[in-house]
């Protein structure tokens, strides 16, 4: 016998393939103050305390899926947690900081128009794809990614508009 | 005004890449103990040969019967609850809270939160506002925060708010690499039931988070995933991590200084 692991060597593979795509699609969808690597690392860990990895007849879907639900349930957490015991805006400047103001109002979408978005965007999905990932119509899809542009396209001139005059 | 792609191709740039290998490490550590797969050397067809998979339940709960009469009891009992307090808020309804019985309240919290009584915080608090994953990892850090200087700094019709300076304990995380005070701003409502309305991590918390991800990463890979998590920062907030933090203080320190 080779070695003993608790990951056989086809899940190994599996999730070095699906690693890249997975660890970029978490840090659109992601909350900033959360590393995209451990939004990744959780939707591996769930979806493998299921069962091995290599059953999943899509697992691509479901670990997206997996880390549209983990974000959502982070904002909500931080939402609580800002309304209740500790004010994180403060050092959460601090992460914003690190990035451009129109990757932040972009960070300001909910997670779900995020995800939408990059699907379509980048990834270059259909709707009826994108809303069976993220668990809704095609014609919810479509227009929670109408939603986002308007919203993003406002802000954005906005700022824009402010910065010239 | 950028493209949209742009934007989206930068944000899924942000932040440092663990890769695929320190994931799978990451992976095998926390699906230890849960999971057990034993992967034989290469047969002909060089695939895995043996796997135990942890027991699985696939059975679909029954359905309980009679669910709706469940139903109708608790809204009942529920109904009931709500009559009961709705009659007490009502027979101390005259009882004000005074701006000194205000401070004394939040002195009171306070006290519970340095002793460590989370039923206390939790009766004392507005409806949802204990966070007790923050409380025990205060404690796991003995970071033993102390009010002082507590103060009325807005009188409303719902109550008051007081201000207070929050020292923390000298040896601990906060002090040593953060600062050792900040400062928390706390509702007491007409009923003396408190709502925590700010309490700032120390300074450079964010920072200091992810210090202790590359000193644990470099030094006690295997204490790693007590510490991270979704809380604040990257970091747990539960007990345990606070205690583990804590137990490698002076080597953190010793560590951070070294790297300058």
């Amino acid at each position: 016998m080779k070695h003993q692991s608790v990951l056989a060597d086809r899940e190994r593979q599996l999730i070095h393939d699906l690693y890249p795509s997975l660890r970029r699609f978490a840090a659109v969808v992601g909350p900033v103050e959360v590393e995209p690597d451990d939004l990744v690392q959780e939707a591996f860990v769930r979806a493998m305390r299921r069962g091995p990895l290599t059953d999943l007849t899509f697992p691509t879907a479901y670990l997206k899926r997996c880390i549209v639900n983990l974000s959502k349930d982070q904002v909500r957490g931080f939402v609580r947690r800002r309304r209740a015991l500790v004010a994180l805006a403060a050092t959460s400047e601090t992460f914003m900081e690190a990035y451009p103001s129109d990757v932040i109002e972009l960070m300001d979408l909910p997670p779900q128009t995020r995800a939408v978005l990059y699907m379509r965007e980048i990834e270059g999905r259909t709707f009826g794809e994108i809303g069976e990932i993220v668990g809704c119509t095609e014609k919810a899809a479509r227009n929670c990614a109408s939603r986002g542009r308007k919203r993003l396209r406002r802000i954005l001139s906005e700022e824009e508009h402010n910065a010239t005059t | 005004m950028r493209r949209l792609d742009e934007l989206l191709t930068h944000a899924a740039d942000r932040g440092e890449r663990m890769g695929p290998d320190r994931l799978i490490e990451h992976l095998q550590r926390r699906l230890e103990g849960e999971r057990e797969v034993v992967v034989s050397g290469s047969t002909r067809r060089g695939t895995m040969v043996t796997t135990k998979e942890r027991p699985r339940t696939s059975e679909i709960p029954e359905r309980p019967r009679r669910r709706w009469a469940l139903a109708l009891t608790a809204f009942a009992v529920i109904a009931g609850a709500v009559a009961v307090v709705a009659i007490a808020i009502g027979i101390n309804g005259n009882e004000e809270v005074t701006q000194e019985r205000a401070i004394e309240i939040v002195q009171e919290f306070a006290e519970d939160f340095r002793n460590d009584d989370i039923a206390a915080l939790e009766a004392t608090s507005q409806n949802g506002t204990t966070d007790t994953a923050f409380i025990e990892w205060h404690h796991g850090l003995r970071a033993n925060p102390e009010f002082t200087d507590c103060r009325i700094t807005r009188d409303t019709v719902n109550g008051f708010v007081v201000a207070c300076d929050v020292q923390y304990d000298p040896d601990s995380l906060f002090a040593r690499m953060g600062s050792p005070s900040t400062a928390a701003s706390i509702d007491v409502n007409p009923d003396g039931l408190i709502g925590v309305n700010s309490w700032p991590p120390p300074a450079r918390l964010a920072e200091i988070g992810q210090d202790l991800r590359a000193f644990f990463e470099a030094r006690y890979p295997e204490l790693l995933d007590t510490i991270v998590g979704f809380d604040y920062a990257g970091l747990a907030w539960t007990r345990e991590a606070g205690q583990v933090i804590d137990e490698h203080l002076d080597e953190f320190v010793a560590y951070t200084e070294s790297q300058g």
